[in-house]
């Protein structure tokens, strides 16, 4: 795990995304997919990544490790800022050696995210001996240790095992364990529980929070409000390949300052009770190559007003939170009830 | 446009052409596969045509002017027999353009109905067409041509439809392989759930999905149907002297190569770019079905 | 009053075993019970959940259901009319009764045929509607789902997610059902889709008397639209009755560790939970 020293001073970002801007070659041409992105990840705390598909989240997510399918995929501008290292900017080599060690990735799919040909202790291992220099033995120790770490029962048994004896949630679990093996400063989670059951996806978000006690930030990326709402401390919402809110959870879904983070939380169904009608968002998000120049929600938003046709900025407003919203001030969006 | 109804925005502008218009569309666009399109439509009016292109007749010998080269009264020179060189390569069009076309059609004929059978059902009827194919694979095609010719006699149809059984199982393995994959698509439960005969699954859902590997697969034969052709004709059970495909010519002018070399080059120029043109037409076929049939 | 309701749709000890290995001769030496002893019913212009978590069950009942796999005991009754018991060409008949959505909207369309095609099949297969008539007819269900004519001659590549399934409530509805089967309908659409196709569902419902058969693992969205759940466990039916029930005063520990680990946006429901579970026995399965 991280040396203590890294826990220390709590107010230094793990990671600083300034301005990030993607561009992908689609059959319209080179058109942004990602455009202005702002975000800030604190150690030791879980950062929600929310948006609907063709919000640009998991591009984003991918982007800070460069992980990007190039070249139909591009950064085109931005900083990625780990401490002092751009890695935008970063020649391969020196990202490679960074990649698994001090920024780490977890995915959607446990299943295909594991090699099949390998037990669980030889994939766990390999991180180790690579990015740490360990011998075969040490790392093989190591490697019961974390498992045991991430909640696998027996571990010195299951070390031998190959991906498909365990269940999806173990399968996770092993990625993670693999992910946060080199004690890295920052973890990618992209939509980590998705495919699993409610009841492991539990377990695993719990896992997740546990590990940021010593001090490793998170950036989950997910759909699920619900999910966000519980688990994380911080939120970014994103819409058609912009942030359009951020701020501690508990503020934003207690009082949104984007109508788009409202119209979410709105529409989501609650288990509480049967409403008549569920709340919607009409039409849906615009492909890239068709984005107005002013608000990009502006089609779709209750509240729009000519005022919107103008290019809006991200900006702060106080208490942490930012947003971009032009009629922001004026307007009293309605959030979940404490 | 976004406001009363609950209807998503438009994501395509202007109206849908029909599949054939766009489909032709898009493969006008891809400059290799519209030259061999354009290639093929020269040979077939040359084909058809024939009569009137050839300066001589195929056929008509002089043995005063044997193995001529090229230029002065014959443009491509004469053969062995004093035959006009560039009017057998006219009127071999004709066979070259047919012969393939036969063995591709025999072959598509027996695997497609074959492979949508077994992909479909799978179990016992696979396990049967399957081993049928695999025998039929190992048996040389050059003993079932002989087999078919022997007991119909030798002629340029009988010839190319032992071609064609050979290529069967061929196509069957590819049209076998595709419908598995097809079968478990969900959208054919949603067609069963809606009622759908298991005729119709086959024929209205699941053939147009297996068309694009069919294709390629058809385009392949046709360039091996023209080599079968010549390698038939040169055995005897093929096409009858004096008529001659290209394949003959290219044979008959390889025996002569070191006394007349000229006389293998224009047959030999005109099968490679007639395989050719077979094979990128294809590509560009599969490719211009469009996302709608493109699978991955 | 919902028991004034006719029955459209009653299984009755649904079994379902799948041969997971077979010995050289192909006999079946390991089974998998998918489906044990599973008996519902469903009613007009009512709507029954079926909840559960992956390989539960649920799936594999939709498809018992829908005469898309045979039960290997139990029996499927659909407006009176014994499915288990037909043959082949009756039950293509009787198949327009009951219709199917499925879960990935991507898939569940072939990709070759064009809107007016996909839609207008049941059209051509029961009633051999065809031509301007079949036009006419899918261009008003397009408009019942909220799309429009402008839509018959479009490839489903050109549509997103949201419109692709509306698209197949169209094909469903064009057969005229009394039932309609959505099987994870909603599952692979963002929240903001998934709210308008609910509530398409739900005004179809409201509209022309359909029963739901609705096959969900989300509990916020099956709360939205069960009027009667039933929870799966492991190939068996654990818990069922009135929604209102199942999620105020749940008896089963399985539903109570099931709707204590739904994540919830709102902070109240969540203490509202934690009331409700006082202790949660969600013991992850291991291998």
């Amino acid at each position: 795990m991280p040396d203590p020293a890294n826990t220390e001073p709590s107010n230094a970002p793990a990671l600083t995304i300034e301005g990030l801007r993607i561009s992908a070659a689609t059959e319209h041409g080179r058109v942004d997919v990602v455009d202005d992105v702002h975000l800030t990840l604190r150690p030791g705390r879980i950062t929600g990544l929310a948006g609907e598909s063709g919000s640009g989240k998991t591009v984003t997510g991918l982007a800070v490790l460069r992980l990007l399918a190039e070249p139909t995929l591009r950064v085109e501008s931005g900083r990625i800022l780990l401490g002092d290292l751009d890695l935008a900017r970063l020649p391969r080599g020196e990202l490679r050696a960074l990649r698994g060690r001090r920024v780490s990735m977890v995915f959607q799919e446990p299943m295909t995210s594991l090699d099949p040909a390998f037990t669980v202790g030889t994939l766990i291992g390999e991180v180790l001996r690579r990015h740490l220099g360990m011998d075969r033995r040490a790392a093989r120790e190591r490697a019961v240790e974390l498992l045991d770490r991430v909640g696998i029962p027996e571990p010195e048994k299951r070390v031998d095992s190959f991906p498909f004896q365990l269940s999806g949630g173990m399968q996770q679990r092993v990625l993670i364990a693999m992910a946060v093996a080199c004690g890295p400063d920052v973890l990618i989670a992209d939509e980590p529980t998705t495919a699993l059951d409610v009841t492991v996806q539990a377990q695993i978000l719990r896992l997740l929070r546990s590990l940021t006690d010593d001090g490793m930030a998170v950036l989950l990326v997910t759909h699920d409000l619900g999910v966000l709402a519980e688990h994380c401390d911080d939120l970014v919402v994103m819409y058609a390949g912009q942030v359009v809110e951020t701020g501690p959870v508990d503020d934003v879904l207690a009082a949104p300052a984007h109508p788009y983070t409202a119209g979410l939380l709105a529409a989501v169904p609650s288990t509480a009770r049967r409403v008549e009608r569920l709340a919607t968002i009409p039409g849906t998000v615009p492909p890239p190559h068709l984005l107005p120049a002013g608000c990009r929600f502006v089609a779709r938003c209750p509240h729009a007003a000519p005022v919107c046709e103008e290019p809006v900025t991200l900006e702060d407003a106080g208490g942490g939170r930012s947003r971009r919203c032009a009629r922001a001030a004026e307007l009293d969006l309605e959030g979940v009830g404490r | 446009m976004t406001t009363a109804t609950a209807a998503e925005p438009e994501l395509v502008s202007g109206p849908t052409a029909g599949p054939f218009r766009r489909f032709t569309r898009r493969l006008v666009r891809q400059p290799l596969a519209f030259g061999s399109l354009l290639v093929i439509v020269l040979l077939v009016i040359t084909a058809l045509a024939a009569p009137l292109l050839a300066p001589m007749d195929p056929n008509a010998t002089d043995l005063v002017a044997r193995n001529q080269p090229p230029g002065g009264g014959h443009l491509l020179g004469t053969d062995d027999l004093g035959r006009d060189l560039l009017s057998r390569l006219i009127y071999g069009t004709r066979i070259t353009l047919m012969a393939p076309l036969i063995a591709v059609g025999v072959g598509a004929l027996i695997g497609v109905p074959a492979g949508l059978i077994a992909g479909f059902w799978g179990r016992t009827p696979d396990w049967l067409l399957s081993r049928l194919a695999d025998a039929m694979l190992s048996l040389p095609s050059l003993v079932l041509a002989m087999a078919i010719v022997a007991a119909r006699g030798p002629s340029t149809v009988n010839a190319m439809t032992a071609v064609g059984l050979a290529f069967s199982p061929r196509i069957f393995r590819v049209v076998r392989g595709a419908t598995m994959s097809v079968r478990h698509e969900v959208f054919i439960d949603a067609s069963r759930a809606i009622g759908c005969t298991t005729k119709r699954l086959i024929a209205v859902h699941v053939l147009p999905n297996v068309a694009a590997p069919l294709i390629v697969q058809a385009t392949v034969l046709l360039g091996f149907g023209v080599l079968a052709e010549a390698g038939l004709s040169f055995l005897g059970v093929g096409v009858q002297p004096p008529e001659a495909s290209w394949g003959v010519l290219l044979r008959r002018g390889f025996d002569n190569l070191y006394m007349a070399p000229f006389q293998s080059i224009p047959s030999g120029l005109a099968i490679t770019v007639l395989i050719l043109a077979f094979q990128f037409l294809g590509d560009g076929m599969r490719d211009s079905l469009g996302k709608e049939l493109r699978r991955a | 009053m919902s028991t004034a309701r006719e029955v459209v749709l009653r299984a009755t000890g649904l079994t379902k075993r799948f041969t997971t290995r077979r010995n050289v001769l192909g006999r079946a030496v390991e089974r998998l019970t998918a489906v044990e002893d599973v008996s519902f019913e469903l009613r007009a212009g009512k709507t029954l959940a079926l909840v559960g978590e992956s390989g539960s069950g649920k799936s594999t009942t939709a498809r018992l259901v829908t005469a898309l796999e045979k039960p290997d005991a139990g029996t499927v009754e659909v407006c009176g009319t014994e499915w288990t018991a037909l043959g082949r060409s009756a039950l293509r008949r009787e198949r327009r009764r009951m219709q199917m959505v499925f879960q990935d909207p991507y898939a569940s369309l072939d990709p070759t045929k064009m809107v007016v095609h996909t839609v207008g099949e049941p059209l051509l297969v029961h009633e051999g509607v065809r031509g301007q008539e079949r036009d006419r007819r899918v261009a008003d269900l397009l408009e019942r789902v909220g799309l429009s004519a402008r839509h018959l001659h479009r490839y489903p590549y050109e549509f997103s997610g949201g419109q692709r399934q509306r698209i197949a409530i169209a094909r469903a509805l064009a057969a005229g059902p009394d039932i309609i089967v959505a099987d994870e309908a909603v599952s692979a659409l963002d929240v903001s889709t998934q709210a308008q196709v609910l509530n398409l569902l739900l005004d179809l419902q409201r509209d022309s008397g359909l029963a739901f058969l609705f096959i969900s693992h989300d509990l916020g969205v099956v709360r939205q639209v069960a009027d009667h759940v039933a929870v799966m466990h492991r190939g068996r039916l654990v818990e069922s009755g009135p929604a209102d029930e199942i999620y105020e005063s749940p008896r089963e520990a399985y539903t109570k560790s099931l709707l204590a680990a739904v994540p919830e946006v709102s902070p109240s429901r969540r203490r509202e939970r934690a009331g409700l579970v006082t202790e949660s026995s969600t013991g992850e399965v291991v291998g």
